[in-house]
């Protein structure tokens, strides 16, 4: 094995020992206070998810609509198997469903109770059967909720294996809850039942006919109606009754029948903007009836309620501005309908009235914006108030809320030198105008000013900067606007410009300058002294001597103790054969190879060199000489050396 | 070969070797910015836009438009806490993460009577695979912009929230684990719980949120964690008002390393530097050539 790959092996085996060394070093994973998420265990917690049905169950119980709503509204969130999901979502929706048909049950029977109180049996009929229908859904979802809560146990089976277990508490409170969900249905199915035989017992009562005329039957809101009708038990009059005015289901007007039995009356037509309202007549039993007349709806009669309407088109400024005003402004479409002299407006903001006014026509109002809205989309309704025949009109927009950004325009050398000053002026505009009494940083290298907007917006600023380490380039400017007012937002911005270091500049140059006076006669010098030390006789006939493998180090060696002086005309013939042998690298092409002889190479470049090749044969031989054996150089070594160069020359030439 | 020179060759492969892996080999500790992991806060730095301070000199200068995020594990001293107490009081924006740290000496210092409670908050119903991980579902509207749930990891809860606008509360369902049996026992305070809240203080504000793992590369698009970081700041984030202090985190030498070495590198990306290497390079390769010298000299 060579020394070279020795050392090799040694270099590698010490780096592997000090690698492995450090590699301790390295950090190791941290403690506690996080986990992996993506390699944490996933545990499910049946207990807790009944907890969860037992609060959904109260809630209903409670009959809390807030809570039903806020509860299912969590369900996606909760941590359970994939494989009860549906399960989850059908507790979730069935309890939902419950809830709804307890309060519409609830309704339900408090009508019927009103119903009865007025001897209103066919319409209590009606809704009774409502009633149970909505109790049989009601019944269905209870025992969906109780089927989910099964289904969910047996997805813990495990954990609830123990006959106490966390789980089966949890799992028993619900089924209690359960149990009191299903009493409290049974308790409907109860009230519906002695309400349906209440109904039942007084279906033999005498029934009333009512009759209901109105003229006209198409009117302008506000105006009055005419109001006619008969209440009349087997063709025989009932005088003295009060008959009730029905709008839209809803008590509105009374009225008393005369000695016929026949009522009649003005009724307002309500501000109710609508295109038809149902009219319909009321009798029930009071007083001496009650017991022995049921009571009796008219049949409905529709009237065409006419009214103004018009069309409201709002326009918003492209952009509003925190702290700013913004205009509203809106263009009123009344078609054919005659145009009022007045109308009241109201501007809301995000649903809070911002502002009242009146109109007379087409309007254009600014609003304020408060300094701390937040930006992005708000809605502005606007609502032209009912006027007499004149419906409101509703419209609403969209107001875009941003903030300007300050726009920085500089104005600046596009080259300075340093040391020295630069002048920075500006201008800082905005959608809203110039930005006044803005704060702006400007940073450089480390520098960095502060300066603020004049009220035109300008500014001017003189950088001084200090001396540095470089040369030149281009460096980079950052400005920073912090604006005062709420309607503008920050902002940056960068320019370049060209940095001219002039003292560094100088040195450097200086320093190269020298490098390429000095460098090229170094190397001369350093060149010339190397072939000194390898033309010594002393050296070459060493070199002679010793075998071809310890050759570099003894000529190390040698070289190292060279103290001697070296004659002149050993450097002179090596001179001209140096010369010599350049001539004929260039003319062949071919190079001396490390490991070939002189004698060898002017063979090889035999054919290229033609009839100097025996001039080249001569010269080696005369140097092979000098380096070869003890022949001391001599004058004429040197005359002839020269001679044959110019020969060797004159013959290439050719 | 000498020994001698073995041995330098040996321990400049050793450094070379050290420099390549402190440089490609991951930070792995909670929190670095250099840690591309699940605990490490690289990728968030990006999402949020957000860049490091690393001392406590750069603490003491921060613009007041920025936003500050800490996450003290390490103890703040008088004149950081100082420092901190000025940056809010001329109008910055602090948000304060911990969940075991030592957040509620900052908060002390600040007068206020919150804290964290220390007490890991568990919930074994609404969590992201187990009770470690709480979903939190229940945000103040002035933070919920966007937000539906947030997913929390081993995390505690704040308590005397009183005068501090609470912005979110965990689920019914949840408890802080105060004697560690990792399940509710009587007197341990059950849901909802304050998660986080802010206060004005001075012209600025204080933000606190019970967790900090919130901000790791694992946990930031979890849920909509990261869209609640950005309602909680309200910072636009282009404008890369976002600054993490790392200066109070827990550091292994290899985290040291690398932020030096990104220091030197960074010097040494100065032109006047790599123009000095360029001319020391160029004379030792002139001193190199003069000494080896042409093929003919060395046959002669």
């Amino acid at each position: 094995m060579t020394p070279a790959l020795v050392a090799l092996r040694k270099i590698a085996l010490i780096t592997f020992a000090l690698v492995c060394a450090a590699l301790p070093g390295l950090p190791v994973s941290a403690a506690v206070p996080q986990e992996n998420p993506d390699s944490a265990a996933v545990v499910f917690n049946g207990a807790s998810l009944f907890q969860f049905y037992t609060n959904i169950l109260d809630s209903v119980i409670l009959k809390n609509q807030a809570d039903i709503i806020e509860n299912i509204r969590k369900t996606p969130f909760v941590n359970i198997p994939t494989d009860l999901n549906d399960t989850i979502n059908s507790f979730a929706g069935s309890s939902q469903d419950i809830g709804d048909r307890m309060l519409e049950l609830d309704t339900n029977t408090n009508e019927i109770k009103t119903l009865l109180r007025q001897s209103r049996y066919d319409e209590a009929t009606t809704i009774k059967n409502q009633g149970f229908q909505t109790l049989s859904g009601a019944e269905g979802n209870l025992n969906t909720i109780e089927q989910a809560a099964r289904a969910t146990l047996t997805q813990f089976q495990d954990a609830a294996a123990a006959k106490v277990s966390p789980i089966t508490v949890a799992y028993s409170v619900v089924l209690d809850r359960i149990q009191k969900l299903n009493d409290t249905l049974q308790l409907y199915r109860t009230i519906l039942t002695e309400q349906q035989n209440e109904i039942l017992n007084n279906k033999s009562l005498q029934s009333p006919l009512l009759t209901l005329q109105i003229t006209p039957q198409q009117s302008f809101v506000g105006d009055n109606v005419k109001i006619t009708g008969t209440l009349s038990v087997n063709s025989s009059p009932l005088s003295e009754r009060e008959i009730s005015i029905l709008l839209n289901g809803s008590q509105s007007a009374n009225f008393k029948t005369d000695a016929q039995g026949n009522y009649q009356g003005s009724l307002q037509v309500p501000y109710w903007y609508v295109s038809e309202i149902q009219i319909q007549a009321l009798y029930y039993p009071q007083n001496i009836d009650v017991n022995v007349y049921s009571s009796a709806l008219s049949p409905v009669i529709n009237l065409e309620v006419l009214f103004y309407k018009a069309a409201l088109n709002l326009t918003t400024d492209k952009h509003a501005y925190p702290g700013k005003t913004t205009a509203i402004s809106g263009q009123l479409d009344y078609n054919a309908s005659p145009v009022p002299p007045t109308r009241q407006i109201e501007i809301s903001l995000d649903n809070e009235t911002v502002d009242e006014f009146e109109i007379t026509g087409n309007f254009t109002e600014n609003i304020s914006l408060p300094a701390d809205i937040a930006t992005g989309k708000h809605l502005i309704n606007v609502a032209v108030l009912a006027s007499g025949r004149y419906a409101p009109v509703l419209a609403d927009a969209t107001l875009n809320v941003v903030k300007a950004v300050p726009v920085i325009t500089t104005k600046m050398p596009s080259a300075a030198l340093i040391p020295g000053n630069f002048v920075i002026n500006g201008t800082l505009d905005s959608e809203t105008g110039p930005v006044a009494g803005a704060q702006i940083t400007i940073s450089f290298e480390g520098n960095r000013i502060d300066i603020i907007s004049g009220k035109d917006g300008t500014f001017s600023a003189v950088f001084r900067k200090n001396m540095g380490f470089g040369l030149f380039g281009a460096q980079l400017l950052d400005f920073k606007v912090t604006p005062q007012e709420p309607w503008l937002t920050t902002a940056t911005a960068s320019d370049k410009i060209m940095i001219f270091y002039l003292v560094n500049c100088c040195i450097f140059f200086f320093i190269l300058g020298l490098l390429s006076i000095v460098l090229p006669r170094s190397l001369r010098f350093k060149t010339r002294e190397n072939r000194q030390r390898q033309l010594s006789p002393e050296t070459l006939l060493t070199a002679n001597k010793l075998s071809q493998a310890s050759q570099t180090a003894v000529n190390k060696n040698i070289l190292a103790n060279n103290e001697r002086a070296i004659k002149e005309s050993d450097t002179r013939l090596f001179y001209w054969y140096r010369i010599v042998l350049q001539l004929v690298q260039k003319v062949s092409g071919v190079l001396v190879k490390p490991n070939q002889t002189l004698r060898e190479y002017i063979r090889t470049t035999g054919k290229a060199t033609g009839p100097a090749n025996k001039y080249l044969i001569e010269f080696t031989g005369m140097v092979e000489k000098v380096l070869y054996s003890p022949h001391k150089v001599s004058d004429d070594d040197v005359k002839n050396g020269e001679r044959l160069a110019h020969s060797v020359q004159e013959s290439l030439k050719k | 070969m000498k020994i001698q020179h073995v041995f330098i060759i040996t321990i400049i492969i050793a450094f070379v070797v050290s420099l390549l892996c402190v440089s490609f080999f991951p930070s792995i500790q909670d929190f670095m910015e250099y840690n591309t992991l699940w605990n490490g806060v690289r990728h968030s730095l990006n999402d949020l836009n957000a860049s490091t301070i690393d001392s406590s000199h750069e603490l003491a200068n921060i613009d007041t438009n920025n936003i500050l995020i800490c996450i003290p594990y390490l103890q703040y001293n008088n004149s950081e806490l100082d420092g901190l107490k000025t940056f809010v009081d001329n109008g910055g924006t602090l948000m304060l993460l911990d969940d075991y740290g030592y957040g509620n000496s900052v908060l002390q210092y600040f007068d206020l009577d919150c804290r964290f409670s220390g007490a890991p908050l568990l919930d074994p119903l609404f969590c992201y695979k187990n009770q470690w991980f709480p979903e939190v579902t229940d945000f103040a509207p002035s933070v919920d912009k966007g937000v539906k749930e947030i997913i929390l990891n081993h995390a505690t809860a704040l308590t005397n929230t009183g005068k501090m606008e609470t912005l979110a509360w965990s689920s019914s369902s949840s408890f802080l684990d105060q004697n560690g049996n990792e399940s509710w026992n009587k007197g341990e305070p059950q849901g909802p719980l304050p998660v986080a809240a802010r206060q004005k203080l001075g012209k600025g504000e204080i933000i606190l949120v019970s967790d900090p793992s919130i901000v790791i590369n694992s946990m930031l698009s979890r849920g909509d964690n990261s869209q609640f970081l950005k309602n909680l700041t309200g910072a636009d984030i282009t404008s890369g008002q976002i600054l993490l202090d790392i200066s109070h985190l827990v550091k292994k030498p290899m985290d040291i390393t690398k932020t030096k070495l990104t220091q030197i590198k960074n010097i040494l990306s100065q032109p006047y530097l790599v123009l000095a290497v360029i001319l020391l390079l160029f004379i030792l390769t002139s001193f190199y050539m003069s000494r080896i010298g042409g093929s003919i000299e060395r046959k002669l």
